[in-house]
């Protein structure tokens, strides 16, 4: 069997990986695909945790199971607020829609 | 775990789901706003009602636990989200879409049933599904009015801030699990299968990080005031009560009763993220011109306050003591609830008949309109905490205050000492409000746009606020938890 390690560097990556992502990328779609990356992370642990403590409960592969729903929950509404963003302002980049921060308030 | 013990004890959220058909069905049939939200309050109120059916835990289950603090929270949740449906009813008057206010409605229901299973919970499962189940509805309420550019980009801009807290949650629930293979609390409290410092020191900072994102604590605080600028008012209101109060419960939950003996790894970071919270928020508030924008940033230092909790919680070993500390964080809640609603729904009214919350539409309320003007004042009075005239807003940090005191060490002196520094600073940004409403040169010409029901919510929760500050003298502070 693999050392757990290695599953725990893997989810590591990923999740490192999505971080990065959700901080430097601007376009809204690129953004959703990071955060997946980083739910998805947090699967590959629950998984290799299970199996490391032994097939006696399922927790962990419930939880997966759980969390793969709600991501999906989640891609669909941020697709539907990307869609209604869009039609408002004809772009999803990031910065180029923010009318609210408070510098351009002031002006 | 029989059938008819199921029902009664999941009977709120079965409430909540018929009254979510029922919304749905007359969307389609029949059509009028005022039976939508006639339904939405008959349904919250059997569910406060629903919540008292079941006492204890289910037989041979250790998933759920219906004690006094799912009663306490989810009592609370569903309080606050009754009289959010007063102010989305106003809020949403003449939109063409205001003929399908169910869908808002049905959205909040929704949230709520989430908040009771984060209250019941004592398994890391139902916890984060019911918390998800609050905060997915709460983007659809954000975009809802998708027509107004501000309210889309607010909702994108918490969909993301809110999906990147999720996923930092849910790894520190896999490293968690990795570190005590279990997700059930009595388990993984009991747990001693691992310890790696490394994994659990990890697995807190995700969590911390998370779970302060959904609070609004400093440096995790930025979106909250774009956010309450850009929303509809009502649904703001419903984030500074329904979803402030779940999103503590979660992080009651979570930090103290799940993984309290592990409060050395994040005590440390609560402390220094509390008092970050109640300088830095009230400090930003002061250079504020908007009130929305005042009234965000004290939804931060108020959750700095209440964030005190933790730290004075883990701090004393005695269980009185604990339940005090509990309490105290509780009633803090109850008071931000009840003040910030009235705040917003003054706020609501101004903007409703004004078109915009600018500082200079507030001036002459006092003299245009005595009790909406009275009632704001109370309200601001509450959330700086004068002593009698805040009410419960008063009470609520002089308990803080003093569950610090009772922990006696140098870290809650600290504590102490700076949340009574950030109060005397919020003294400044609620004074301008409270100027600008008292002064009667210059008022707007345009009469006040308000409505018999906004109007009773004003005067209801002014009345509780100043009511409940003799709550002490009829159940003791330490017996609430």
């Amino acid at each position: 069997m693999i050392d757990i390690i290695w599953f725990l560097l893997l989810s590591i990556v990923l999740f490192s990986v999505g971080l990065l992502g959700v901080i430097t990328q601007t376009n809204g779609i690129r953004i959703l695909i990071s955060i997946e990356f980083m739910l998805n992370a947090a699967n590959v642990n629950f998984i290799a945790f299970n199996s490391y403590y032994g097939l006696v409960d399922f927790t962990g592969w419930s939880m997966a199971l759980f969390i793969i729903a709600i991501a999906a929950a989640e891609a669909a509404i941020g697709l539907a607020i990307f869609i209604s963003v869009y039609r408002s302002f004809g772009d999803i980049t990031l910065g180029n829609i923010f009318s609210l921060g408070e510098a351009s308030e002031a002006e | 775990m029989t059938f008819e013990n199921t029902l009664s004890a999941f009977l709120p959220v079965y409430i909540l789901v018929g009254g979510i058909v029922l919304l749905l069905l007359s969307d389609v049939f029949v059509k009028k706003r005022g039976v939508s939200f006639g339904l939405t309050v008959v349904t919250l109120f059997s569910a406060i009602l629903g919540v008292y059916a079941y006492d204890g835990a289910l037989p041979g289950d250790g998933n759920f636990f219906f004690g006094i603090f799912y009663r306490n929270f989810a009592t609370l949740t569903l309080f606050a989200s009754i009289f959010v449906a007063f102010l989305i009813y106003h809020d949403f008057s003449d939109d063409m879409l205001s003929w399908d206010l169910g869908v808002v409605y049905t959205l909040m229901l929704l949230a709520n049933a989430g908040g009771l299973l984060v209250a019941s919970a004592t398994n890391l499962i139902p916890l984060y599904i019911g918390f998800e189940l609050m905060a997915i509805p709460n983007y659809g309420m954000v975009a809802y009015k998708s027509k107004e550019r501000n309210a889309s980009e607010a909702a994108m801009k918490i969909f993301i801030l809110g999906a990147l807290a999720t996923s930092l949650t849910v790894f520190g629930l896999s490293l968690l699990y990795g570190a005590t293979g279990s997700l059930q609390f009595n388990t993984v409290v009991a747990s001693i299968v691992s310890d790696v410092t490394a994994l659990k020191l990890l697995a807190s900072f995700m969590l911390v990080a998370g779970v302060s994102f959904k609070l609004g604590l400093v440096p995790f605080h930025w979106w909250i005031s774009d956010v309450y600028a850009g929303a509809p008012v009502s649904i703001v209101s419903f984030m500074a009560a329904t979803t402030k109060v779940i999103g503590f419960t979660f992080a009651f939950q979570l930090f103290l009763k799940a993984i309290p003996n592990w409060s050395d790894q994040w005590v440390f970071a609560f402390t220094v993220l509390t008092i970050l919270t109640m300088i830095i928020g009230n400090a930003l508030g002061v250079l504020q011109r908007r009130v929305m924008r005042i009234m965000a940033y004290s939804s931060i230092a108020q959750a700095g306050y209440i964030a005190v909790t933790f730290v004075n919680y883990a701090l004393v070993s005695d269980s009185n003591d604990k339940s005090f500390a509990l309490a105290a964080g509780f009633i803090q809640l109850i008071a931000v609830v009840l003040l910030k609603i009235s705040a917003l729904s003054v706020v609501l009214i101004v903007v409703k008949s004004y078109g915009s919350d600018d500082l200079s539409n507030f001036r002459g309320l006092f003299t245009s309109n005595p009790i909406v003007g009275l009632s704001f004042m109370f309200a601001l009075m509450g959330l700086m905490g004068v002593p009698l005239l805040g009410g419960l807003g008063f009470l609520g940090k002089f308990l803080i205050v003093l569950a610090a005191i009772e922990a006696n060490t140098a870290i809650s002196w600290t504590l102490a000492i700076v949340l009574i520094t950030g109060s005397v600073i919020s003294i400044f940004y609620y004074m301008r409000i409270i100027n600008e409403v008292m002064v009667k040169e210059d008022a707007p010409e345009k009469p006040l746009k308000t409505s018999v029901l906004v109007n009773f919510v004003l005067i209801v929760l002014t009345l509780t606020n100043l009511g409940l500050m003799f709550m002490g003298e009829v159940i003791p502070f330490y017996k609430l938890f």
